[in-house]
């Protein structure tokens, strides 16, 4: 929480992007946020789009925010890249206030990115966002060799996973006695 | 130069550039793991039953995110149609099916099929969706092995095994004792304690299928098997005292020893309530000395039946296992017993006369009936037949060495094309005495039944039209031993005045085996009997011939060679020759020729040489053996010819007489020369031999003959 404030406090906010409009227009006037990732450009989102994120729909309705002090406070997510948010308000605003569809041709057809994606899209809670992204992971080894998956998914061996599993306890037994020997120090 | 430059180019492409373009090819790649862990079951959750095992076998690691999804319910069965497959169902999708199927060693590789395991396959089967996954067959513990690793991730039971060696009896009692469904293929059971072992230490708490057992034939169960529904195949060992003590509600015995007597216990103690109470459908399979009178009053005996003339709300289906529903014949009449509790048994009966079915013990007959069977044989069935038991090989010798045997007088070991055949020459196909064949890599040993020929045990089958012996051999190489052992036999079987030929091409292998002699085959090669392609040097050809057998054939040899065989030569003494040769070797090989039969093919020849042929066989000083000579060529002046020998007529007024000869060439149909009648011939002084003349313009013949038959 306390890297979020910092990043709203030492930035200026950019210059909004436009999120497209929904091809049917609101009667009543609609309410907006305003959200930024690690590269701090700051996305408008209808509170309509986001709704599909648990996290930011829980945050709305706790503030009640005006449309001033929304723009003036965005939400920060530092830990989110900021091509990988860019995604996510894309997806948000396609899908906003429609059923989703049981397949998703608009996923982003950026393999490499979907780790990323996948992280974000859990941290924001958007479950059929990740619904679909899960689906994806599946695909990737579809028709694979057992080798040809543990390349893909980067699945290490069980020699690998045990070598590794040595090498941290030798680091946290190492740690441990680090701690203990400056406990010692101190107390001289 | 130019070349140079292109392989020093393709050099370094294939050194230097190619492994960088594969090292830089971007890949997809995912770090699986590193997702929170409820996102990777969700991951993990969206892949197919296959991708779920190739993941769960990548580690320990991989195996247990497997295994704290909650899948649905499995159905895993092993089966064996003919390559052991594991099939697996998810029981909230019965319309698709996922087969990881096992495939054994392929001598060759179907073109259609990848070369790599594993790999995919998807087949739509009617309504069904099947994706296979084939893996190598590495042998059964791999098998299990995997079974072991399914059942754990997917926490499901096995339902259904088909086994098909006797080690997994002992694996599935360890790993999972109770089952649904078992099938043990034909004679996976070899001893009664593996018998006792399985009916003792597996549940089956559905169908028990049980196909032949390599059991002695006077083996008796007297246990009950505990199983609902039985199906014993062979089921010869399994007594009256064994089903009336078992509880079953689903019975079929095929080839069953019960009598009808039995039944008629069966059906007073069903009657009076004490046993088999849960009863549902029984179905015996037995063969019977008595008529279809005697039979059905025995089974009957003292029951007190009802007829039933319709269906009377009688179930028209039984429930055999799970989805094996049985639709039951309708008969205009059954037979009722009825319990005292108001249950209803009817009863079908078919009875049928089959010769299969049919037994007789050929040993109690007298001797001449005997004979007259045994005469009615083939000889491929009198050689299958002495397999039997060293009485009736003993029996069938007695019987046929001094009639049918004597008068065989060869016997064809034929390894010139596929399938090697052993055959009487010049008799039907049908009549041959045994074929080799290659097995293919999909054949089962259940498909054969097994001899021992000689101590060397083989795999046969019968013909499928005219029932002769077929071996088939797992590699080609042991077609050799195989003959070896058959000659062994067929010298003990047939006796050693039978002539045994061995026909093979020419450089092939000739084993060395008593009384053997050799027919040497150049009809393969391409070259016969056309000058363009020359024949080997005849150095060679003398080579072969001084390492082989006893020479007597030599079939479609096409000799253009300015070469020649030394007259001392084996070549010469073959009984039969047939051989196309340039016109300047006719001389030398009507000179030189020791053997009784020759077909000559020649384009042209001079009528001197003939001439000095005739004239040295009319004084006696050569081709003393000779009996029949053909000569064809283009053009044969045959009057011109006829007239410089010398030949005398035959009164054109009388019937001359029709000669022919035992056939020795290989050539034609028929165990006899083409009959020659004609009215020309010459006398050989010295013993008053003839030399008969055929009619053909450009054919001659000779036989031998006695001047005082005309």
């Amino acid at each position: 929480m306390s890297s979020t404030e910092q990043g709203t406090s030492s930035a200026a906010p950019a210059e909004p992007t436009t999120a497209p409009e929904s091809a049917a227009a609101p009667e009543v006037p609609e309410s907006f946020y305003y959200v930024h990732g690690k590269d701090k450009v700051v996305h408008k989102v209808s509170a309509g789009a986001l709704q599909h994120s648990a996290l930011i729909h829980g945050m709305i309705s706790n503030l009640g925010y005006t449309e001033e002090q929304a723009k003036a406070n965005p939400f920060p997510f530092e830990n989110i890249d900021g091509d990988i948010l860019q995604m996510v308000v894309d997806w948000c605003n396609q899908h906003k206030g429609k059923p989703t569809p049981p397949e998703d041709t608009n996923l982003p057809k950026q393999k490499e990115k979907l780790f990323d994606l996948v992280l974000a899209v859990n941290y924001l809670e958007i479950k059929e966002l990740l619904t679909y992204c899960c689906k994806q992971v599946a695909m990737m080894v579809k028709g694979k060799s057992p080798e040809e998956i543990r390349e893909i998914w980067m699945i290490p061996t069980d020699a690998e996973d045990e070598a590794a599993e040595k090498e941290a306890k030798k680091r946290a037994g190492k740690e441990a006695a680090g701690e203990t020997a400056a406990a010692a120090g101190d107390a001289k | 130069m130019v070349f140079q430059e292109f392989f020093a180019g393709w050099e370094y492409f294939i050194k230097v550039k190619l492994p960088e373009k594969v090292k830089s090819k971007p890949k997809c790649r995912f770090p699986l793991l590193q997702l929170p862990r409820v996102v990777l079951l969700e991951c993990i959750g969206n892949l197919d039953v296959l991708e779920i095992i190739l993941f769960s076998l990548l580690s320990k690691r991989s195996k247990t995110i497997a295994k704290l999804i909650c899948w649905n319910p499995i159905d895993i069965r092993l089966t064996s149609p003919k390559e052991q497959q594991i099939c697996l169902k998810l029981s909230t999708d019965p319309g698709l099916e996922w087969i990881i199927h096992y495939r054994k060693k392929m001598k060759f590789i179907p073109i259609h099929s990848p070369w790599k395991y594993p790999y995919f396959q998807s087949n739509l089967l009617g309504p069904k969706a099947l994706h296979i996954l084939y893996l190598k067959d590495d042998g059964i513990e791999d098998i299990t092995q995997m079974m072991e690793h399914i059942c754990e991730v997917f926490r499901s039971p096995i339902v259904d095994m088909d086994i098909v060696e006797e080690s997994i009896i002992e694996w599935i009692i360890k790993f999972q004792p109770i089952i649904r469904h078992v099938c043990i293929h034909k004679d996976v059971i070899l001893s009664v304690e593996s018998l006792d072992r399985i009916l003792k230490n597996l549940e089956v708490t559905e169908r028990f299928w049980l196909a032949s057992i390599a059991l002695d034939e006077y083996f008796q169960y007297k246990e009950p098997i505990p199983f609902r529904c039985i199906i014993i195949n062979n089921s010869y060992w399994l007594t009256l005292t064994s089903i009336l003590n078992a509880n079953n509600s689903v019975i079929f015995l095929h080839d069953s020893k019960l009598t009808p007597t039995n039944i008629n216990t069966i059906l007073k103690e069903w009657q009076k309530g004490f046993k088999l109470r849960n009863l549902e459908y029984m179905e015996i399979d037995i063969s019977t000395p008595l008529d279809r009178r005697r039979c059905k009053r025995e089974i009957f005996k003292n029951l007190n039946l009802t007829v039933a003339d319709e269906n009377n709300g009688r179930p028209t289906r039984v429930k055999i296992y799970d989805e094996n529903i049985y639709t039951l014949p309708r008969l205009p009449t059954v037979r009722n017993i009825i319990r005292s509790d108001g249950m209803i048994l009817s009863i079908f009966g078919h009875y049928k006369v089959s010769e299969k079915l049919q037994t007789m013990k050929l040993s109690i007959f007298p001797y001449v009936v005997q004979n007259e069977i045994l005469d009615n044989l083939k000889i491929s069935e009198l050689l299958l037949l002495s397999f039997v038991s060293k009485n009736m090989k003993k029996l069938i010798k007695s019987s046929q060495i001094n009639t049918r045997f004597k008068n065989i007088k060869q016997i064809e070991y034929n390894n010139h094309g596929y399938p090697g055949v052993v055959h009487i020459p010049f008799t039907p196909m049908s009549d041959n005495i045994l074929e080799f064949r290659e097995r293919r890599d999909y054949e089962t040993d259940d498909e054969f039944f097994q001899l021992n020929v000689s101590g060397n045990v083989m795999h046969f089958q019968l013909h499928y039209r005219y029932y002769f012996p077929q071996v088939y051999l797992s590699h080609p190489c042991d077609k050799d031993s195989a003959i070896v052992s058959f000659h062994y036999y067929f010298l003990d079987f047939f006796g050693d005045t039978v002539e045994y030929l061995y026909r093979e091409n020419y450089k092939k292998f000739i084993p060395r085996l008593p009384q053997i002699s050799l027919c040497l085959s150049f009809w393969s090669r391409q070259d016969y009997f056309r000058p363009e392609n020359k024949l080997d040097r005849i150095r060679d050809i003398e080579n072969f011939l001084a390492s082989s057998p006893v020479l007597k054939r030599i079939d479609g040899m096409n000799l253009h060679s300015p070469e020649r065989f030394s007259p001392e030569s084996k070549f010469y003494q073959a009984e039969s020759i047939i051989l196309g040769l340039d016109a300047n070797l006719v001389p030398d090989f009507l000179r030189h020729f020791q053997g009784r039969q020759t077909n000559i093919i020649c384009d042209r020849w001079e009528n001197l040489d003939l001439t000095e042929f005739m004239n040295r066989w009319k004084s006696g000083e050569g081709s003393r053996n000779l009996e029949y000579l053909n000569i064809r060529s283009r053009d044969i002046p045959r009057n011109e010819v006829l007239n410089s020998i010398g030949v005398k007529h035959i009164d054109e007024s009388k019937t001359p007489p029709t000669h022919t000869l035992p056939k020795l060439l290989h050539s034609g149909f028929g165990p006899n020369t083409d009959p020659i009648t004609s009215h020309s011939y010459v006398v050989r002084k010295t013993d008053n031999h003839l030399f008969q003349f055929g009619e053909g313009i450009s054919i001659l013949e000779c036989g031998k003959r006695q001047k005082k038959s005309f």
